[in-house]
């Protein structure tokens, strides 16, 4: 199983380019909204990036002076508000609405802008490891070689050397969730290949990465960056290194990952998810525990949460209307699907019951687990009601 | 082995200076040598709660920067010899030290005593990664109140990723007549979110007030009360006692409500 190290934005699919009135009305009815609590849709996220914003309204002339002021959707941290008059253009700014302009699929560069980038451990079959015919035809324990596994570490910096990105606090939490959390997919004593692009590291933060990979039976075996001082670091601690002196290399198999269906795979994590845990995933996401208040899932696919959901829940990003949010017990005040918010009003139920929240006509709605599958499942598979 | 325990809450003024005075005292009486850290550097307070301000000559940075000896820097209590405190600086910042230097710091010190207990600054900065750096085993206090909660959740989070993974918990201020009427969260709805063991139960009480305002920790006083037994208890239970939690509700309601409840099947707190 793989997981994407690029994860899109949550933008709506529609170009400016190929639909120029959807895509202003959009920005128009952002411009629009007042509190979350009388909000039917709203576009997922799109004040998270207000550089973009302000971007696309200088991009596109046809726009309305005024939409450049920025929509100030409650749910994100508060962000500087703009001025109603467009100021001068950005280079980051620029360059973000010409990649807008340009790129159909990739609309931001997540890996850079986003600052949910992940760490992201990806099970890769190794170029060393033996044919599978030999384990086949007889001597099977020392015939088969552990697959790679492939660690890679999110940017802390942007190509231009600006700060982004997780700190290595931030990062050694994301690496224990990934390592602890998961099914883990690997075989003992498998070798680890760590892709650090954009980010140094210095000998004791990598000492303590392969410290911790020894914890779960993994072994650091080489290490691939970009960066001179991280290269040393892997030199003096005796491991493989490929230097690569060029940060555009790692975006080509994070774009290949993006054209994948992101709802191809699944991310299990056997643990309660606490106050300040972010999982980001391109496909479906199951929790077998509780999502406690102050945690986010962000998801590709569905999310199903075997236990109570208080946190954030984002499903189907950046456009998968289909996705659903179940739960045991739903009890958190705003979920996502797509590019639709709803806040969950306090369940009147006596006993929580499992519940199913999904995109019905042009709202998010939530029913009764039992009720769902009788109702809404038939429907979606085409059947005639009963 | 001596143990290293980090008493930590994310939030402030939760309680957990005044528990790791009286647990370090509480621990000494049960005749464990204590040493106990103020990891609170530029705002420390357990010398105050431990009645020990006047007697702090040196503290932990001089230590760190071999400006003193450890035994100088060390401050023995009188009235229980077998416990010690290592002040922190008070004209210093938190960054002034680093976790490494911690971790020496508290790892010599295990040494020579069977408990160090490390006294956490609130937040989870650099004052947080100092005082968990040395610590394998964590104690969580908080209030019943969903803000200290929330926090100690991120705090639980944060210590599981640093590989702490035996975290108990403390309930601390806990109005036993609040939560029967529905006013404040019940230890089981505290548990429910946090997920992790529970220590004990401390009740809200004004003995704890004013015990903290004279420095002298509540389990030395003579005269025997609920916070008391239930702060022994704790030291007990960490000692790997088995010891049943107190029923704090007792005082609250008739005999008619306590024999409905048990028939109910006996909730504590």
């Amino acid at each position: 199983m793989s997981e994407a190290a690029a994860f899109p934005d949550p933008v709506p699919s529609t170009h400016p380019e190929e639909h120029p009135e959807e895509y202003l009305e959009a920005l128009e009815e952002l411009n629009d909204l007042p509190e979350p609590a009388e909000l039917p849709d709203r576009a997922a996220d799109w004040s998270a990036d207000q550089d973009l914003v302000a971007a696309l309204a200088i991009a596109n002339p046809t726009q309305p002076p005024h939409s450049a002021a920025a929509p100030t959707a409650p749910p994100p941290p508060p962000r500087p508000v703009l001025p109603p008059v467009p100021p001068p253009l950005s280079p980051e700014a620029a360059k973000l609405a010409i990649e807008l302009l340009v790129h159909d699929d990739r609309l931001v560069d997540p890996a850079v802008l986003d600052r949910g980038a992940q760490v992201t451990l990806t099970l890769t079959p190794s170029a060393t490891t033996t044919p599978v015919e030999g384990s086949d035809s007889g001597n099977n324990s020392a015939a088969i070689a552990p697959a790679t596994v492939l660690l890679s570490l999110p940017p802390d910096r942007s190509p231009d050397g600006e700060a982004v990105g997780l700190a290595w606090t931030d990062l050694w939490q994301q690496l224990m969730h990934r390592l602890y959390g998961g099914d883990r997919g690997w075989q003992p004593d498998a070798p680890v290949t760590l892709q650090v692009w954009g980010r140094s590291l210095d000998g004791r933060q990598l000492s303590a990465i392969a410290e911790a990979l020894q914890e779960v039976q993994l072994r650091l075996d080489r290490l691939e960056t970009d960066h001179p001082a991280t290269a040393a670091v892997a030199i003096q601690g005796g491991y493989g290194l490929a230097f690569v002196p060029n940060p555009e290399a790692p975006a080509e198999p994070s774009e290949a990952e993006a054209a994948e269906p992101s709802t191809a795979d699944c991310l299990y994590l056997d643990k309660t998810l606490r106050s300040g845990a972010e999982i980001r995933y391109p496909g479906t996401v199951v929790i077998r525990g509780d999502a406690n208040p102050g945690s986010s899932i962000v998801a590709g696919g569905d999310i199903l949460v075997w236990g109570r959901l208080c946190g954030v829940a984002h499903a189907g990003v950046p456009d998968n209307t289909s996705a659903i949010v179940m739960a045991l017990n739903l009890d958190t005040n705003q979920i996502r699907i797509a590019n639709r918010t709803a806040r969950v009003p306090a369940s009147n139920l006596d006993s929580p019951c499992p519940e199913v929240a999904y995109i019905s006509g042009k709202s998010i709605r939530i029913s009764p687990a039992a009720d769902f599958a009788k109702n809404e499942l038939r429907s979606r598979l085409g059947d005639p009601q009963p | 082995m001596s143990r290293i325990i980090v008493i930590t809450s994310g939030k402030g003024g939760v309680g957990k200076t005044t528990c790791t005075a009286n647990l370090g005292m509480a621990l000494a009486q049960l005749g464990r040598k204590v040493a106990l850290v103020d990891a609170d550097f530029g705002l420390r307070n357990l010398d105050l709660l431990l009645g020990l301000e006047n007697r702090v000559v040196y503290t932990a940075v001089e230590y760190l920067a071999g400006e003193c000896r450890l035994e100088q820097a060390l401050v023995r209590d009188k009235r229980q010899p077998r416990l010690v405190l290592m002040p922190a600086a008070q004209n210093r910042t938190k960054e002034s030290v680093t976790p490494d230097q911690m971790k020496a710091l508290v790892l010599t010190l295990a040494k020579s005593f069977d408990y160090v207990l490390v006294d956490c600054p609130a937040g989870i900065e650099m004052g947080f990664r100092n005082a968990i750096a040395a610590a394998r085993e964590a104690i969580i206090v908080t209030t019943p109140e969903i803000a200290a909660v929330r926090d100690a959740d991120r705090v639980v989070g944060l210590l599981e990723a640093e590989g702490i993974k035996n975290v108990r918990l403390v309930v601390n201020r806990l109005r036993p007549n609040m939560v029967q009427a529905n006013d404040m969260m019940s230890v089981d709805d505290v548990r429910e979110i946090l997920a992790i063991p529970l220590l004990g139960i401390l009740p809200d009480d004004e003995r704890v007030i004013t015990s903290t305002n004279r420095g002298e920790p509540l389990v030395l006083s003579e005269q025997m009360s609920v916070p008391k037994l239930a702060l022994s208890n704790i030291a007990r239970r960490l000692e790997g006692q088995t010891v049943e939690f107190l029923d704090l509700t007792a005082n609250h309601d008739s005999l008619l409500k306590r024999f409905k409840r048990w028939l109910k099947g006996g909730s504590r707190g």
